[in-house]
């Protein structure tokens, strides 16, 4: 039984960082130029 | 363009000629591979910069490039683009842009800023039109901004700010999902069986937590919302949805502290709460993506002028003109108040302000409209007559209140929040006033009135609605039609008439060159001093006798001999012979005669007469709206032989063709006539007082961001066809809403009855609620999908 109040611990602390990152995402704005963002794998071709 | 194939939509059942470069359907009737000659110039331009590969990283159609900026137009703004933190050895600027749209946009902005000496870092934001770049002195930053304006982009002071609303929306979303997710696994374990002991405990008390949580992120949305309609005696559909999310979760948070777990309807809650949210989201992104695609308006605030004072030009905003300021308007400048003119002559255009098309000469003295454009190649002085204060631009230029959009919202939802409220209302009172005189139980009486509340909650029409107003929005942004007001869809399925602006309306705004035997039967070589002649001038007759010749590949003979007499017109001297174009007085050398001709040695080898171009469809698109029943009328500033001459041209009833209008008078009209259901379309500062009257308004001008920012919609392509799928669409979408309300209304009779009969659980409504939902998503995407034969127009 104590083992699974540990997995709902684990659990809710990865669904707690999930929604923070998610936050930190967005205060980041990425979703904002994400058509920028999709165009770096194309700077690193034109290099080589 | 030799050598091209032009693109063919084969999934209509005729083939659909597409432009080569956005991809938008051409109108039917042109000929040429491209929508529009600024689509042309710049297919060209990326060729020639080798940038071909835009095409291959662009997703979907791109933007008709309608309208480009003048080659060199006043960015006397960006001084104020600088931001603090710009040095000696790196400037750090922000700007807003338009036109960008997909990473093939991004992507020639990329490169095109990389390839010029001093380029430091370029951050492209398209989602909000805005631009932020870091470069060395030497970057040659003028010369950039007019090279990518070339393209069809145009530049502005950075005004446009994150739509914060939409931001938090989205943070609200996922956070609710996830709450809703989490509640939803913990009340799975309490259907199946659990039922005591510590782990029983803990996830009832965490489920609790989570759905107050969830209540707490998201329901202040729909409070705020609903609260501020009941303030203005306006019932939304926050309303119903606040008031399911307030009563079900009291009534869970009694079931919860009493121990009643038969009444604990938590995920039901969290599933609700973060639905809701997300078909706001739905809602508003599309719309603040259309919004934020053009320049932010400043209205008279972004207006400047070139004030003479002792000490030189001095760039002003045109707010600080007084009486008596001596002006010099460049070419394409704005005379922003009533002025004298100082300099000898003056080709001005006043298309803009009273929507005549053609521009005239005015004599040294001569008085000039506020809102007239130079339209000649030559800068001129004015003297302000007036002060800005009494500029009509004042008030054609003011942006309207939202109050007025407000006051256009549709009665359709006011109506069924009012009935549904009251409906859910008197279901959960009828539910606990039954069971309690039946039982005696008040326990069992509030029981049944939770799950009537719960059940009721207007989750399947509050999610399927915003859906889809997003998929119409989104499918009519590929048509080229962008919506900026939420509730337009609604007012636009009430319109029975379409009123037209006619200059840069249902005509591009351009003069073409009217046809003529004498122009076809001209000589090579006639041709090539036709050209030459045209080519060292940028009067309307010029350009448009330019753009005639082009196609014929005509050769620039030696220009030095080409000499201009200001207001006559052009002569040269070549091969023993004269040559003139211009006023048929002074090139033929005659008392009489009128227009503008081409002569050689006195023998006219050609007139010159100017036509309207019409928009390529505008025929087809006026006879498809009269035929399928609408009243078609065209208000306009231009002289009434020139509207009799397009009504006829297009087939519009002659009374209903009104010319000589001035903005109050088209407003007057709106007043008159506009019975909730009249679309007004129109482009210049003369119509953006009708536009605000108007119950539905949209525009085509995209170069000018305070009537887009009156309008309802705005169209991004050339044609004005958009409308009409607009039109279809609005009643397709309004027949779709109607059906969803009546499978909510059966579903809830159904699921009222369960509640009422006793038999209605937590775990029912857990599998009914989002059941419910994902059938009524499921038919909604179906119906509006671009498969859906009544979809097509």
């Amino acid at each position: 039984m104590e083992v699974l109040i540990l997995l709902l611990f684990v659990s809710l602390i990865l669904a707690a960082s999930g929604v923070g990152f998610f936050a930190w995402n967005l205060r980041q704005k990425s979703h904002e130029h994400g058509d920028r963002l999709a165009l770096l794998p194309l700077d690193l071709d034109d290099e080589s | 363009m030799s050598g091209t194939t032009v693109a063919v939509d084969s999934r209509e059942e005729s083939p659909l000629i597409k432009c080569l470069h956005c991809s938008l359907p051409i109108g039917t009737g042109q000929r040429s591979a491209f929508c529009c000659h600024g689509c042309e110039a710049v297919y060209s331009l990326l060729h020639e910069g080798e940038l071909e590969r835009y095409y291959a990283l662009r997703s979907g159609p791109g933007t008709p490039v309608v309208d480009r900026p003048a080659p060199s137009r006043d960015l006397s703004w960006l001084v104020e683009a600088y931001q603090d933190d710009s040095t000696e050895t790196q400037r750090h600027l922000r700007l807003d842009i338009q036109g960008i749209h997909c990473s093939g946009c991004v992507w020639v902005l990329e490169k095109t800023f990389s390839r010029r000496a001093g380029a430091l870092k370029l951050m492209t934001n398209p989602a909000l039109g805005k631009i932020e770049l870091w470069v060395a002195p030497e970057f040659p930053l003028d010369e950039w901004l007019y090279s990518v304006e070339r393209f069809g982009y145009r530049f502005g002071p950075s005004l446009k700010d994150s739509d914060a609303r939409v931001d938090s929306l989205l943070l609200r979303v996922g956070i609710s999902i996830a709450l809703a997710l989490n509640v939803m696994v913990l009340s799975a374990a309490l259907y199946v069986g659990l039922e005591e002991g510590l782990l029983y405990r803990v996830f009832r008390a965490l489920s609790y937590g989570l759905a107050s949580l969830s209540v707490v992120v998201g329901a202040p949305i729909f409070f705020r919302s609903a609260i501020a309609g009941l303030r203005n005696r306006v019932l939304h559909l926050d309303v119903p949805i606040s008031l399911g999310i307030a009563l079900t979760f009291a009534g869970s948070s009694w079931a919860f502290w009493t121990g009643r777990d038969n009444a604990l309807y938590l995920d039901s809650v969290s599933v609700f709460i973060a639905l809701m949210l997300l078909g706001r989201y739905l809602q508003e992104r599309v719309l603040s993506a259309n919004r934020n695609r053009l320049l932010a308006s400043e209205g008279t605030e972004g207006l400047r002028s070139k004030r003479l004072s002792n000490h030189g030009i001095e760039v002003i905003k045109s707010l600080e003109i007084l009486s008596g300021d001596q002006l010099l308007v460049a070419p394409g400048d704005l005379v922003p108040v009533a002025a004298k003119l100082l300099s000898p002559q003056a080709l001005v255009s006043t298309d803009w302000i009273s929507g005549e098309s053609r521009a005239r000469q005015h004599r040294e003295g001569g008085a000039l409209q506020a809102g007239s454009f130079n339209a000649g190649d030559q800068a001129f002085k004015v003297e302000a007559t007036t002060d800005f204060d009494s500029s009509p631009l004042q008030a054609l230029l003011c942006p309207s209140s939202q109050s007025d959009a407000a006051a256009h919202e549709t009665g359709l939802i006011r109506t069924i929040s009012k009935y549904y409220v009251a409906a859910v209302l008197l279901a959960a009172l009828g539910g606990f006033s039954g069971w309690l005189l039946a039982s005696g139980s008040l326990v069992a009486a509030l029981e049944v009135a939770t799950a009537v509340l719960v059940v009721s909650c207007p989750c399947a029409f509050g999610i399927a609605t915003p859906l889809a107003h997003e998929l119409v929005q989104s499918r009519l942004r590929g048509k080229g039609l962008y919506i900026r007001n939420g509730d337009f869809m609604g007012r636009l399925n009430n319109v029975q008439s379409i009123v037209f602006d006619k200059t840069g309306t249902l005509t591009s705004g351009q003069l073409t060159l009217a046809p003529s035997a004498e122009l076809d039967a001209l000589t090579a070589n006639e041709r090539d001093v036709l050209f030459t002649l045209a080519s060292h001038s940028n009067h309307p007759v010029s350009s448009a006798v330019c753009r005639e010749l082009r196609p014929k590949e005509p050769t620039l003979l030696d220009h030095t001999c080409v000499t201009e007499l200001p207001g006559m017109g052009m002569e040269c001297r070549l091969e023993g012979g004269r040559y003139r174009m211009g006023q048929h007085r002074w090139a033929t050398d005659e008392s009489a005669g009128e227009g503008t001709v081409f002569v050689c040695d006195d023998r006219i080898l050609a007139p010159l007469s100017l036509l309207e171009e019409v928009r390529s469809d505008a025929h087809s698109e006026i006879k498809a709206l009269s035929d399928a029943g609408y009243k078609i009328y065209l208000l306009s500033g231009d002289s009434p032989d020139r509207v009799a001459r397009l009504a006829i041209d297009l087939g519009i009833e002659a009374d209903n063709a009104l010319a000589s209008q001035t903005p109050t008078d088209k407003q007057r009209w709106l007043q008159k006539h506009d019975r909730g259901d009249m679309l007004f379309v129109g482009d210049g500062i003369n119509d953006s007082l009708a536009a605000k009257t108007a119950s539905c308004s949209g525009t085509p001008a995209l170069d000018r961001p305070f009537m887009a920012s009156n309008c309802d919609f705005y169209l991004g392509t050339s044609n004005i066809s958009p409308i009409r799928d607009a039109l279809s669409a609005a009643g397709t979408l309004m027949r779709v809403v109607r059906r969803n309300l009546a499978f909510a209304v059966i579903y809830n009779i159904l699921a009222i009855a369960l509640a009422w009969a006793g038999l209605m659980r937590p775990w029912l409504a857990a599998i009914l609620m989002p059941s419910s939902s994902i059938l009524i998503v499921l038919a909604t995407t179906i119906s509006l999908s671009p498969r859906s034969a009544r979809w097509k127009s």
